[in-house]
């Protein structure tokens, strides 16, 4: 049996094309990076400066400028509350008909479609990350385990990111607006998942509270690993939890969106 | 009836003016008094503003009560899926609580940032909250390219309004005026439990200072967005101008100088929370002028690159089909 059965390659293709009809807005993507590496270099070499001290959150400042940029570069290429937004449209529109008529599975429609190139994009923006850290003699991973172990995570990750961004927008089959959940959702994963502030950096009791939300597993782990600051029995249970967190979300989006096709009515073409 | 005439069709002025002067001329000819009287009241009329002989008034205050309708549907709309509204109100309180408890994490590790200590700094995540909900209220001009590259653009061309204001106007998120609300309590929360004592004066500078900011980034988001009109997509433009909108958070007088400048002219956000801020609690009120004055001069110079990008592309844009 093929990986990919044929017709999920060629949503794969269209998709691919899309980008391809838009090759300046694909590559203009980048061009923020270095806005946001100017903004986070000054700002944290001066609250470095200010406490005093070489470590904050467990890093030393050229640990955490790096953990800071990466954790841009992976949050840059992954799912996010468009898939959300893109399936509420599908639900809403009535779209979905169609689609449930033809002999592919919604999830992996919905993914090869929509998110396929976020994949891609992660592959590239990994690619990009690395060329700058060796161009400007950043820190680099060398150690092979622990890149097999970044690699897991970061596809986890990204699986991770869609079947909870893809839970959220099936949510629309009850929710007349799921907007507001999005935007909560929002704000909520920017400060659990480390993009904000590193997770090392919260009060005890906030960490452990970060901890049992999946939001760390989105973003947090895949840099920390790159880090290397996980010790390896460590990181293979944040593997394993990470895990859990996907598995949980995909047979969570797989109930909901049965009990929400039950749900489901359209009328007309 | 000529007053009614100006009424109807102010354009017509010149036309109407030459008649008043044929019946001035037949009243020379030993016509009646009303006659004249009749064409002074003519003269009043067409010579009364600019504003009226051009019709520009009538337009702006029809635009006024279109922007007033707008509103109400707006908040019809939204108050219309009770449990989203209340989300979204929620979703609010729980990003300005993220934000202000950012900045006390941060404060755990060092005394203050430069010279923004932890109140300064929630004034001016207040400010910035001010500023993010009146650019959601808006959020219609970030629609701006993906509806000139779909040919969306015919269907405001062909209404006797502007286009742009019927963009922006028809989807205004008018409830999230409430979290600009939630960023002014902060800030008269965090002046009143921290004694700082500001005057009414400074206070006005500051709103001045925030809402011609937010003028100036809407100003530049459409710049960035028309570029549609020769470029086809352009969402990293936009991208481009969100990760800009990061810095915004953060008070920008600490970083370089060059940095700076370029939050202070190409991209504007200096003025929609840094500067607001420190006209409130630190700068003198002559400093704040100062703030204000160049503020005018750069919302002029991008408005008229807005004038000149928009009547451009407008004039290029085309769409076949309905």
């Amino acid at each position: 049996m093929r990986l990919i059965e044929a017709k999920y390659l060629s949503l794969i293709r269209i998709s691919f094309k899309r980008v391809n009809e838009f090759k300046f807005d694909f590559l203009m993507r980048y061009l923020e990076i270095p806005m946001y590496l100017i903004i986070v270099y000054f700002l944290w070499k001066l609250i470095f400066r200010f406490s005093g001290k070489t470590e904050l959150g467990g890093m030393e400042f050229s640990r955490f400028f790096v953990y800071m940029v990466l954790a841009r570069f992976i949050f840059i290429s992954f799912p996010f509350t468009e898939t959300s937004e893109e399936i509420e449209e599908i639900i809403k529109s009535g779209q979905l008909t169609a689609i449930i008529t033809r002999p592919v599975t919604f999830q992996k429609y919905v993914f090869f479609k929509l998110n396929f190139n976020t994949l891609v994009d992660g592959l590239l923006s990994i690619g990009l990350f690395l060329l700058m850290s060796f161009v400007m003699g950043w820190y680099i991973l060398d150690d092979l385990v622990y890149w097999l172990l970044f690699g897991a995570s970061f596809v986890l990750a990204i699986c991770l990111n869609y079947f909870f961004y893809f839970s959220i927008g099936l949510l629309s089959f009850w929710a007349d607006e799921i907007f507001g959940i999005t935007q909560a959702v929002r704000s909520i994963r920017m400060f659990f998942s480390g993009e904000l502030i590193p997770l090392t950096m919260f009060p005890s009791t906030l960490l452990t509270v970060a901890s049992l939300l999946p939001f760390k597993y989105m973003l947090f782990n895949p840099v920390y690993l790159y880090l290397k600051k996980y010790p390896v029995p460590e990181a293979l249970h944040q593997l394993g939890l990470q895990l859990i967190w996907t598995v949980f979300f995909m047979i969570f989006s797989k109930i909901l969106y049965q009990k929400g096709l039950a749900w489901y009515n359209s009328y007309g073409g | 009836m000529p007053e009614k005439i100006m009424e109807i069709n102010p354009e017509k002025s010149t036309l109407t003016d030459r008649g008043a002067e044929n019946t001035s001329t037949a009243n020379l000819h030993g016509s009646d008094r009303r006659v004249e009287g009749i064409s002074r009241s003519v003269r009043q009329v067409t010579e009364k503003s600019p504003w009226d002989r051009t019709g520009k008034l009538a337009y702006a205050l029809k635009h006024l009560r279109l922007f007033y309708r707008f509103a109400v549907i707006s908040w019809k709309r939204s108050t219309e899926y009770k449990f989203n509204f209340f989300l979204n109100n929620i979703q609010q309180i729980v990003t300005l609580f993220i934000y202000i408890y950012f900045w006390r994490i941060i404060l755990n590790h060092i005394p203050q940032l430069q010279e923004w200590d932890f109140p300064t700094l929630t004034i001016l995540t207040g400010f910035v909250f001010f500023n993010q909900s009146l650019m959601v209220v808006f959020w219609a001009m970030w629609t701006i390219n993906r509806r000139i590259i779909k040919g969306d653009l015919d269907v405001f061309l062909v209404r006797p309004v502007s286009v742009l204001f019927a963009i922006i106007g028809q989807n205004l998120l008018i409830y999230r005026l409430f979290e600009a609300s939630l960023g002014l309590a902060m800030i008269g929360v965090v002046l009143i439990r921290y004694h700082i004592s500001v005057t009414l004066f400074k206070m006005v500078l500051a709103l001045l200072i925030v809402f011609l900011g937010t003028y100036l980034i809407m100003m530049v988001t459409i710049f960035l967005q028309s570029l549609s009109f020769w470029l086809g997509r352009t969402n990293a433009f936009t991208e481009l101008l969100q990760a800009g909108f990061l810095i915004n958070r953060y008070p920008i007088t600490i970083f370089p100088k060059l940095v700076i400048a370029f939050f202070t002219v190409f991209l504007p956000v200096i003025f929609i929370a840094t500067y607001p801020t420190l006209v409130l609690v630190e700068f003198t009120v002559i400093r704040g002028l100062e703030v204000l004055g160049g503020e005018l001069l750069i919302a002029g110079l991008w408005t008229y690159l807005v004038y000149q990008i928009w009547r451009r592309g407008i004039r290029r844009y085309e769409n076949v089909g309905g």
